[in-house]
Protein backbone atom coordinates (compact mmCIF):
# COMPACT_ATOMS: atom_id res chain seq x y z
CA UNK A 1 0.00 0.00 0.00
CA UNK A 2 1.83 3.02 -0.63
CA UNK A 3 1.96 5.81 1.82
CA UNK A 4 0.56 9.48 1.54
CA UNK A 5 3.51 12.05 2.03
CA UNK A 6 2.85 15.26 1.01
CA UNK A 7 1.02 16.39 -2.14
CA UNK A 8 -0.17 13.95 -5.02
CA UNK A 9 2.51 11.57 -3.80
CA UNK A 10 0.51 8.23 -4.15
CA UNK A 11 2.34 5.98 -6.65
CA UNK A 12 3.92 2.89 -5.67
CA UNK A 13 7.19 4.82 -6.27
CA UNK A 14 6.23 6.61 -2.75
CA UNK A 15 7.58 3.36 -0.65
CA UNK A 16 11.16 4.54 -2.11
CA UNK A 17 10.67 7.79 -0.18
CA UNK A 18 11.01 9.65 -3.09
CA UNK A 19 8.74 13.15 -3.72
CA UNK A 20 6.35 13.99 -6.09
CA UNK A 21 8.54 15.91 -7.89
CA UNK A 22 11.15 13.35 -8.10
CA UNK A 23 8.84 10.15 -9.01
CA UNK A 24 7.91 13.23 -11.81
CA UNK A 25 11.55 13.21 -12.65
CA UNK A 26 12.15 9.56 -12.35
CA UNK A 27 9.32 8.86 -14.56
CA UNK A 28 9.94 10.52 -17.39
CA UNK A 29 13.55 10.07 -17.30
CA UNK A 30 12.61 6.15 -17.04
CA UNK A 31 10.32 6.84 -20.18
CA UNK A 32 12.75 8.70 -22.10
CA UNK A 33 15.45 6.08 -21.58
CA UNK A 34 13.18 3.77 -23.32
CA UNK A 35 13.27 5.77 -26.35
CA UNK A 36 16.78 6.07 -26.54
CA UNK A 37 17.39 5.08 -29.11
CA UNK A 38 14.54 5.05 -31.14
CA UNK A 39 14.17 7.68 -33.71
CA UNK A 40 12.08 9.49 -36.28
CA UNK A 41 14.13 11.67 -38.07
CA UNK A 42 12.47 13.77 -41.10
CA UNK A 43 14.85 15.01 -44.07
CA UNK A 44 13.18 18.05 -45.89
CA UNK A 45 14.49 17.94 -50.08
CA UNK A 46 13.31 21.12 -51.95
CA UNK A 47 10.55 23.41 -51.01
CA UNK A 48 7.84 21.15 -49.87
CA UNK A 49 8.76 17.64 -49.69
CA UNK A 50 10.77 15.31 -47.88
CA UNK A 51 10.99 11.92 -46.39
CA UNK A 52 11.37 9.98 -42.83
CA UNK A 53 13.69 7.62 -41.71
CA UNK A 54 13.05 6.01 -38.80
CA UNK A 55 14.65 3.68 -36.24
CA UNK A 56 14.38 1.57 -33.36
CA UNK A 57 14.05 -1.71 -31.38
CA UNK A 58 10.42 -2.25 -33.38
CA UNK A 59 9.21 -1.48 -36.37
CA UNK A 60 7.40 2.13 -36.61
CA UNK A 61 3.60 2.68 -37.64
CA UNK A 62 1.67 5.13 -40.00
CA UNK A 63 -1.51 5.95 -40.42
CA UNK A 64 -3.33 8.53 -42.67
CA UNK A 65 -6.15 9.73 -44.03
CA UNK A 66 -7.11 12.81 -46.60
CA UNK A 67 -6.08 15.39 -43.97
CA UNK A 68 -2.74 14.51 -42.33
CA UNK A 69 0.14 11.06 -42.52
CA UNK A 70 1.17 10.22 -39.21
CA UNK A 71 4.17 8.33 -37.90
CA UNK A 72 4.58 6.81 -34.88
CA UNK A 73 7.58 5.33 -32.92
CA UNK A 74 7.95 3.65 -29.16
CA UNK A 75 9.50 1.50 -27.62
CA UNK A 76 7.95 -1.54 -27.35
CA UNK A 77 4.73 -2.58 -30.15
CA UNK A 78 2.32 -2.69 -27.21
CA UNK A 79 2.77 1.34 -26.59
CA UNK A 80 3.09 1.79 -30.26
CA UNK A 81 -0.08 -0.10 -30.50
CA UNK A 82 -1.67 2.33 -27.97
CA UNK A 83 -0.31 4.75 -30.06
CA UNK A 84 -2.65 3.42 -32.84
CA UNK A 85 -5.08 3.22 -30.61
CA UNK A 86 -5.27 6.94 -29.36
CA UNK A 87 -5.56 8.28 -33.20
CA UNK A 88 -8.71 5.69 -33.52
CA UNK A 89 -10.08 7.16 -30.81
CA UNK A 90 -10.23 10.33 -31.51
CA UNK A 91 -10.85 9.46 -35.38
CA UNK A 92 -14.00 7.35 -34.10
CA UNK A 93 -15.15 9.97 -31.77
CA UNK A 94 -14.93 12.70 -34.70
CA UNK A 95 -16.88 10.86 -36.78
CA UNK A 96 -19.63 10.28 -34.81
CA UNK A 97 -20.07 13.97 -33.63
CA UNK A 98 -18.77 15.59 -36.90
CA UNK A 99 -17.54 13.61 -39.85
CA UNK A 100 -14.22 11.63 -40.97
CA UNK A 101 -13.72 14.98 -43.08
CA UNK A 102 -12.77 16.92 -40.02
CA UNK A 103 -9.66 14.27 -38.44
CA UNK A 104 -7.10 17.14 -39.12
CA UNK A 105 -3.76 17.65 -38.08
CA UNK A 106 -4.53 19.80 -35.35
CA UNK A 107 -7.47 17.69 -33.69
CA UNK A 108 -5.19 14.50 -33.28
CA UNK A 109 -2.28 16.78 -32.62
CA UNK A 110 -4.40 18.70 -29.67
CA UNK A 111 -5.21 15.02 -28.55
CA UNK A 112 -2.52 13.38 -28.48
CA UNK A 113 -0.33 15.94 -26.79
CA UNK A 114 -2.88 16.54 -23.83
CA UNK A 115 -2.95 12.85 -23.22
CA UNK A 116 0.56 12.27 -23.06
CA UNK A 117 0.60 14.82 -21.11
CA UNK A 118 -2.06 13.90 -18.75
CA UNK A 119 -0.19 10.52 -18.55
CA UNK A 120 2.91 11.30 -17.68
CA UNK A 121 1.40 13.64 -14.94
CA UNK A 122 -0.71 11.20 -13.41
CA UNK A 123 1.29 9.46 -10.66
CA UNK A 124 -1.17 6.54 -10.85
CA UNK A 125 0.01 5.58 -13.88
CA UNK A 126 3.70 4.01 -12.97
CA UNK A 127 4.91 4.27 -16.39
CA UNK A 128 4.87 6.60 -19.04
CA UNK A 129 4.10 6.01 -22.49
CA UNK A 130 6.77 6.23 -24.22
CA UNK A 131 5.52 7.07 -27.96
CA UNK A 132 6.61 9.85 -30.01
CA UNK A 133 4.20 11.27 -33.27
CA UNK A 134 5.45 13.06 -36.58
CA UNK A 135 2.65 14.94 -37.97
CA UNK A 136 2.44 16.22 -41.76
CA UNK A 137 -0.57 17.65 -43.19
CA UNK A 138 -2.25 18.87 -46.26
CA UNK A 139 -1.11 22.58 -45.63
CA UNK A 140 2.62 21.79 -44.96
CA UNK A 141 2.99 21.94 -41.38
CA UNK A 142 5.29 19.39 -40.10
CA UNK A 143 4.44 18.79 -36.00
CA UNK A 144 6.24 16.88 -33.77
CA UNK A 145 4.47 15.62 -30.43
CA UNK A 146 7.06 14.54 -27.89
CA UNK A 147 6.47 12.26 -24.89
CA UNK A 148 5.50 15.12 -22.24
CA UNK A 149 3.37 16.13 -24.40
CA UNK A 150 5.44 18.56 -26.16
CA UNK A 151 4.23 20.07 -29.61
CA UNK A 152 6.64 21.41 -32.45
CA UNK A 153 5.14 23.56 -35.62
CA UNK A 154 6.84 23.71 -38.56
CA UNK A 155 6.10 24.52 -42.22
CA UNK A 156 7.89 22.79 -43.74
CA UNK A 157 8.12 25.29 -46.63
CA UNK A 158 9.24 27.64 -45.12
CA UNK A 159 11.75 26.56 -42.26
CA UNK A 160 15.63 26.70 -42.65
CA UNK A 161 16.24 23.67 -40.66
CA UNK A 162 16.59 20.53 -43.08
CA UNK A 163 16.39 17.87 -40.48
CA UNK A 164 14.13 17.24 -37.51
CA UNK A 165 13.76 14.52 -35.10
CA UNK A 166 11.85 12.63 -32.70
CA UNK A 167 13.07 9.74 -29.88
CA UNK A 168 16.51 9.30 -29.61
CA UNK A 169 17.46 10.92 -26.24
CA UNK A 170 20.67 9.21 -25.97
CA UNK A 171 22.57 12.02 -26.17
CA UNK A 172 25.63 10.74 -27.83
CA UNK A 173 23.40 9.10 -29.68
CA UNK A 174 21.28 11.88 -30.54
CA UNK A 175 24.89 13.86 -31.52
CA UNK A 176 25.90 11.43 -34.17
CA UNK A 177 22.89 10.46 -35.54
CA UNK A 178 22.10 14.27 -36.52
CA UNK A 179 25.57 14.58 -38.25
CA UNK A 180 24.78 11.35 -40.08
CA UNK A 181 20.95 12.42 -40.66
CA UNK A 182 22.63 15.63 -42.11
CA UNK A 183 24.57 13.08 -44.63
CA UNK A 184 21.33 12.30 -46.04
CA UNK A 185 20.65 11.74 -49.92
CA UNK A 186 19.06 14.97 -50.97
CA UNK A 187 17.04 13.51 -53.80
CA UNK A 188 14.43 11.03 -53.83
CA UNK A 189 16.85 8.00 -55.17
CA UNK A 190 15.83 4.94 -53.86
CA UNK A 191 18.70 3.26 -53.55
CA UNK A 192 20.85 5.94 -52.43
CA UNK A 193 18.09 6.12 -49.50
CA UNK A 194 18.12 2.27 -48.96
CA UNK A 195 21.86 2.35 -48.90
CA UNK A 196 21.88 5.47 -46.35
CA UNK A 197 19.09 3.56 -44.17
CA UNK A 198 21.70 0.47 -44.32
CA UNK A 199 24.59 2.35 -42.97
CA UNK A 200 22.58 3.35 -40.58
CA UNK A 201 21.05 0.74 -39.13
CA UNK A 202 24.47 -0.93 -39.39
CA UNK A 203 26.66 2.05 -37.87
CA UNK A 204 24.25 2.31 -34.67
CA UNK A 205 23.21 -1.56 -34.51
CA UNK A 206 19.53 -0.86 -34.43
CA UNK A 207 17.40 -4.09 -35.32
CA UNK A 208 14.89 -1.93 -37.29
CA UNK A 209 14.56 0.81 -40.17
CA UNK A 210 12.57 2.29 -42.43
CA UNK A 211 12.03 5.02 -45.08
CA UNK A 212 8.77 6.79 -45.62
CA UNK A 213 8.12 9.18 -48.75
CA UNK A 214 5.82 12.13 -48.33
CA UNK B 1 -5.28 3.72 -20.17
CA UNK B 2 -8.68 4.01 -21.55
CA UNK B 3 -10.77 6.05 -18.77
CA UNK B 4 -7.58 8.85 -19.02
CA UNK B 5 -7.92 8.76 -22.75
CA UNK B 6 -11.73 9.08 -22.91
CA UNK B 7 -11.82 12.10 -20.01
CA UNK B 8 -9.22 13.67 -22.21
CA UNK B 9 -11.53 12.45 -25.16
CA UNK B 10 -14.18 14.32 -23.70
CA UNK B 11 -12.23 17.54 -22.92
CA UNK B 12 -11.06 17.61 -26.82
CA UNK B 13 -14.50 16.55 -28.19
CA UNK B 14 -17.96 16.85 -27.26
CA UNK B 15 -19.42 13.50 -27.12
CA UNK B 16 -22.54 12.43 -29.52
CA UNK B 17 -24.89 11.88 -26.85
CA UNK B 18 -26.36 14.26 -24.30
CA UNK B 19 -23.78 14.07 -21.45
CA UNK B 20 -21.77 16.57 -23.28
CA UNK B 21 -22.26 19.93 -22.63
CA UNK B 22 -22.60 21.15 -25.80
CA UNK B 23 -25.23 19.30 -27.07
CA UNK B 24 -26.82 19.79 -23.94
CA UNK B 25 -26.98 23.98 -24.46
CA UNK B 26 -30.60 24.86 -23.93
CA UNK B 27 -32.16 21.32 -22.88
CA UNK B 28 -34.81 21.31 -21.07
CA UNK B 29 -36.21 24.50 -22.29
CA UNK B 30 -38.40 23.22 -24.85
CA UNK B 31 -40.77 20.92 -22.40
CA UNK B 32 -43.57 22.72 -22.12
CA UNK B 33 -44.44 23.33 -25.78
CA UNK B 34 -46.84 20.83 -25.85
CA UNK B 35 -49.30 23.35 -24.03
CA UNK B 36 -50.27 25.39 -26.66
CA UNK B 37 -48.49 23.31 -29.70
CA UNK B 38 -50.88 24.44 -32.10
CA UNK B 39 -50.51 28.53 -31.74
CA UNK B 40 -46.27 28.38 -31.16
CA UNK B 41 -44.93 30.50 -34.24
CA UNK B 42 -43.81 28.33 -37.11
CA UNK B 43 -42.75 28.42 -40.40
CA UNK B 44 -44.85 26.69 -42.85
CA UNK B 45 -42.50 27.30 -45.02
CA UNK B 46 -40.66 26.22 -48.61
CA UNK B 47 -36.98 26.31 -48.32
CA UNK B 48 -35.10 24.80 -51.11
CA UNK B 49 -31.46 24.77 -52.38
CA UNK B 50 -29.82 23.19 -55.51
CA UNK B 51 -26.76 23.37 -56.92
CA UNK B 52 -26.20 25.54 -59.57
CA UNK B 53 -22.99 26.35 -61.77
CA UNK B 54 -21.04 28.40 -59.10
CA UNK B 55 -21.76 26.92 -55.97
CA UNK B 56 -25.10 26.65 -54.11
CA UNK B 57 -28.79 28.68 -54.37
CA UNK B 58 -30.57 28.66 -51.24
CA UNK B 59 -34.35 30.10 -51.59
CA UNK B 60 -37.09 30.79 -49.20
CA UNK B 61 -40.82 32.40 -48.38
CA UNK B 62 -40.77 34.72 -46.20
CA UNK B 63 -44.02 33.68 -44.25
CA UNK B 64 -44.49 32.99 -40.18
CA UNK B 65 -47.28 32.10 -39.02
CA UNK B 66 -49.39 30.90 -35.56
CA UNK B 67 -52.49 28.82 -35.63
CA UNK B 68 -54.59 31.03 -38.02
CA UNK B 69 -52.74 34.25 -38.05
CA UNK B 70 -49.53 35.28 -40.01
CA UNK B 71 -46.92 36.49 -37.89
CA UNK B 72 -44.77 37.77 -40.33
CA UNK B 73 -44.20 38.43 -43.64
CA UNK B 74 -40.19 39.04 -43.56
CA UNK B 75 -38.63 36.46 -41.90
CA UNK B 76 -35.66 35.64 -43.22
CA UNK B 77 -35.23 31.67 -42.95
CA UNK B 78 -32.01 31.17 -45.01
CA UNK B 79 -28.66 32.27 -42.73
CA UNK B 80 -25.49 31.94 -42.92
CA UNK B 81 -23.57 29.78 -40.03
CA UNK B 82 -20.21 29.41 -41.37
CA UNK B 83 -18.37 31.81 -43.81
CA UNK B 84 -19.09 29.00 -46.37
CA UNK B 85 -22.23 27.86 -44.98
CA UNK B 86 -25.73 28.55 -44.84
CA UNK B 87 -28.37 27.25 -43.74
CA UNK B 88 -32.44 26.94 -44.24
CA UNK B 89 -34.90 25.87 -41.30
CA UNK B 90 -38.82 25.20 -41.53
CA UNK B 91 -40.78 24.48 -38.62
CA UNK B 92 -40.91 25.83 -34.78
CA UNK B 93 -39.16 29.00 -34.97
CA UNK B 94 -37.62 28.58 -31.64
CA UNK B 95 -36.39 25.68 -32.84
CA UNK B 96 -34.93 26.93 -35.39
CA UNK B 97 -33.17 29.88 -33.96
CA UNK B 98 -31.52 27.33 -31.46
CA UNK B 99 -30.42 25.07 -33.92
CA UNK B 100 -28.72 27.68 -36.08
CA UNK B 101 -26.99 29.11 -32.54
CA UNK B 102 -26.15 25.96 -31.78
CA UNK B 103 -24.19 25.69 -35.30
CA UNK B 104 -23.10 28.86 -35.12
CA UNK B 105 -21.19 28.69 -31.42
CA UNK B 106 -19.99 24.94 -32.59
CA UNK B 107 -18.71 26.35 -36.10
CA UNK B 108 -16.61 29.33 -34.75
CA UNK B 109 -15.63 27.20 -31.80
CA UNK B 110 -14.03 24.02 -34.10
CA UNK B 111 -12.36 26.78 -36.15
CA UNK B 112 -11.02 27.86 -32.72
CA UNK B 113 -9.23 25.92 -31.92
CA UNK B 114 -8.43 23.45 -34.41
CA UNK B 115 -7.71 26.36 -37.47
CA UNK B 116 -9.92 24.24 -39.98
CA UNK B 117 -13.77 25.05 -40.90
CA UNK B 118 -15.92 22.42 -39.97
CA UNK B 119 -17.02 20.68 -43.49
CA UNK B 120 -20.77 20.79 -44.00
CA UNK B 121 -21.34 16.86 -43.40
CA UNK B 122 -19.75 17.62 -40.30
CA UNK B 123 -22.23 20.12 -39.46
CA UNK B 124 -25.13 18.35 -40.72
CA UNK B 125 -23.85 15.47 -38.71
CA UNK B 126 -23.66 17.80 -35.63
CA UNK B 127 -27.21 18.63 -35.88
CA UNK B 128 -28.49 15.23 -36.36
CA UNK B 129 -27.17 14.22 -33.54
CA UNK B 130 -28.65 17.35 -31.81
CA UNK B 131 -31.99 15.63 -32.95
CA UNK B 132 -31.61 12.61 -32.35
CA UNK B 133 -30.55 13.42 -28.12
CA UNK B 134 -33.79 15.56 -28.13
CA UNK B 135 -35.86 13.03 -28.78
CA UNK B 136 -33.76 9.95 -27.43
CA UNK B 137 -33.06 11.49 -24.25
CA UNK B 138 -33.51 15.15 -23.41
CA UNK B 139 -37.10 15.27 -24.42
CA UNK B 140 -38.27 11.37 -25.36
CA UNK B 141 -41.70 11.59 -24.53
CA UNK B 142 -42.22 14.32 -27.73
CA UNK B 143 -41.01 14.68 -31.58
CA UNK B 144 -37.62 15.88 -30.75
CA UNK B 145 -36.68 19.24 -32.38
CA UNK B 146 -39.79 20.38 -34.52
CA UNK B 147 -38.03 21.07 -37.68
CA UNK B 148 -36.22 20.40 -40.80
CA UNK B 149 -33.46 21.81 -41.87
CA UNK B 150 -31.28 21.89 -45.19
CA UNK B 151 -27.64 22.87 -44.67
CA UNK B 152 -25.25 23.41 -47.25
CA UNK B 153 -22.06 24.80 -48.37
CA UNK B 154 -18.24 24.84 -49.26
CA UNK B 155 -16.00 21.98 -47.57
CA UNK B 156 -12.43 22.58 -46.82
CA UNK B 157 -11.62 20.46 -49.90
CA UNK B 158 -13.51 22.87 -52.42
CA UNK B 159 -16.56 20.43 -52.73
CA UNK B 160 -20.34 21.99 -52.51
CA UNK B 161 -22.62 19.87 -50.39
CA UNK B 162 -26.36 20.28 -49.45
CA UNK B 163 -27.65 17.82 -46.52
CA UNK B 164 -31.39 17.68 -45.55
CA UNK B 165 -31.59 16.92 -41.57
CA UNK B 166 -35.67 16.40 -40.46
CA UNK B 167 -36.65 16.73 -36.23
CA UNK B 168 -36.38 13.27 -35.89
CA UNK B 169 -32.42 12.68 -36.98
CA UNK B 170 -32.09 11.75 -40.29
CA UNK B 171 -29.83 12.94 -42.64
CA UNK B 172 -29.99 12.60 -46.88
CA UNK B 173 -27.43 13.83 -49.02
CA UNK B 174 -29.27 15.68 -52.24
CA UNK B 175 -28.04 17.65 -55.06
CA UNK B 176 -31.47 19.35 -55.13
CA UNK B 177 -33.93 19.67 -52.12
CA UNK B 178 -36.95 21.38 -51.17
CA UNK B 179 -38.42 21.15 -47.26
CA UNK B 180 -41.52 22.73 -45.42
CA UNK B 181 -44.94 22.49 -46.37
CA UNK B 182 -44.92 23.62 -49.86
CA UNK B 183 -42.40 20.86 -50.83
CA UNK B 184 -44.65 19.15 -52.87
CA UNK B 185 -45.72 21.65 -55.14
CA UNK B 186 -42.31 23.20 -55.47
CA UNK B 187 -40.37 19.87 -56.07
CA UNK B 188 -42.42 19.55 -58.97
CA UNK B 189 -40.73 22.84 -60.38
CA UNK B 190 -37.59 21.65 -59.82
CA UNK B 191 -37.95 18.08 -61.13
CA UNK B 192 -38.97 19.48 -64.50
CA UNK B 193 -35.53 20.81 -64.36
CA UNK B 194 -34.20 18.05 -62.23
CA UNK B 195 -31.31 17.39 -65.90
CA UNK B 196 -30.14 20.87 -65.08
CA UNK B 197 -30.21 20.96 -61.48
CA UNK B 198 -28.14 17.22 -61.18
CA UNK B 199 -25.69 18.57 -63.69
CA UNK B 200 -25.19 21.91 -62.12
CA UNK B 201 -25.44 23.71 -65.25
CA UNK B 202 -28.12 26.72 -64.68
CA UNK B 203 -26.06 30.34 -64.13
CA UNK B 204 -27.40 32.52 -61.61
CA UNK B 205 -29.93 34.20 -63.36
CA UNK B 206 -31.72 30.90 -64.79
CA UNK B 207 -31.47 29.64 -60.97
CA UNK B 208 -32.81 32.46 -60.17
CA UNK B 209 -35.87 31.61 -61.97
CA UNK B 210 -36.11 28.42 -61.34
CA UNK B 211 -35.94 29.24 -57.55
CA UNK B 212 -38.51 31.83 -57.69
CA UNK B 213 -41.55 29.71 -59.80
CA UNK B 214 -41.07 27.11 -57.03
CA UNK B 215 -41.71 29.12 -54.68
CA UNK B 216 -44.54 30.62 -56.83
CA UNK B 217 -46.28 27.16 -57.10
CA UNK B 218 -45.75 26.45 -53.55
CA UNK B 219 -47.47 29.83 -52.61
CA UNK B 220 -50.46 29.20 -54.81
CA UNK B 221 -51.26 26.20 -53.25
CA UNK B 222 -50.16 25.73 -49.65
CA UNK B 223 -51.08 27.84 -46.39
CA UNK B 224 -47.62 27.96 -44.68
CA UNK B 225 -45.98 29.86 -47.70
CA UNK B 226 -45.80 33.47 -48.49
CA UNK B 227 -46.76 34.13 -52.32
CA UNK B 228 -44.77 36.10 -54.43
CA UNK B 229 -47.00 39.05 -54.74
CA UNK B 230 -46.87 39.78 -51.02
CA UNK B 231 -43.36 38.60 -50.33
CA UNK B 232 -40.92 38.97 -52.26
CA UNK B 233 -38.49 35.32 -51.66
CA UNK B 234 -35.40 35.40 -50.17
CA UNK B 235 -32.65 34.02 -51.80
CA UNK B 236 -29.02 33.14 -50.64
CA UNK B 237 -25.94 31.62 -52.76
CA UNK B 238 -23.23 30.25 -51.39
CA UNK B 239 -19.90 29.89 -53.79
CA UNK B 240 -16.35 30.14 -53.42
CA UNK B 241 -15.99 33.74 -52.31
CA UNK B 242 -18.22 32.67 -49.59
CA UNK B 243 -21.93 33.07 -48.35
CA UNK B 244 -24.20 36.13 -50.74
CA UNK B 245 -27.64 37.25 -50.32
CA UNK B 246 -29.16 38.68 -53.44
CA UNK B 247 -30.77 41.81 -52.85
CA UNK B 248 -34.65 41.96 -52.57
CA UNK B 249 -34.79 44.55 -55.88
CA UNK B 250 -33.17 41.92 -58.04
CA UNK B 251 -35.03 39.14 -56.96
CA UNK B 252 -37.93 41.23 -57.13
CA UNK B 253 -37.08 41.89 -61.04
CA UNK B 254 -36.83 37.57 -61.16
CA UNK B 255 -40.49 37.73 -59.53
CA UNK B 256 -41.86 40.34 -62.08
CA UNK B 257 -40.50 38.54 -65.10
CA UNK B 258 -42.22 35.28 -63.74
CA UNK B 259 -46.00 37.16 -63.42
CA UNK B 260 -45.43 38.78 -66.47
CA UNK B 261 -45.14 35.67 -68.20
CA UNK B 262 -48.28 33.98 -66.20
CA UNK B 263 -50.48 36.62 -66.59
Amino acid sequence: MAKKRGMGTVSQMSGLGLGFLEEFMVKKLEAEERLARVFAGFIKLGSASGYFICGGNVQFSRFSNENFGCIIVGSSLVEINQGEDLIRKIGSRINSVFSGKDFHSTVVMDYLSKYLRANLQNMKIPQALAVEFFITDILGNLFRIHLNGDIGIDSIENTDKNVFLVGGYDEKFREELLRELKKSPQTIDKEKMLEFAKRLKDKFKLPQMGLVLI
Amino acid sequence: MSSLADRILDSVLPRPDPSSKLSMRGGGTFLSRHDAKDQLPRTGTTVLAFKYKNGILFAADRKTSGGYSILSLDTIKVEQVASHTAIGCAGLVADSQFVKEVLEETNSGFKSQYSFPLSVEGQANYIVNLCRNFRFYINPWSMGLEIQAVIGGMDFSGDFEIFEISGEGSLYKKDFTVIGSGTDHAMGVLRENRKNLIGSSLNLQESMMVAVKAIYRAGESDNGTSDIRVATPNIAVVTKLGVKFIKTENVKKVVDRILEKEV
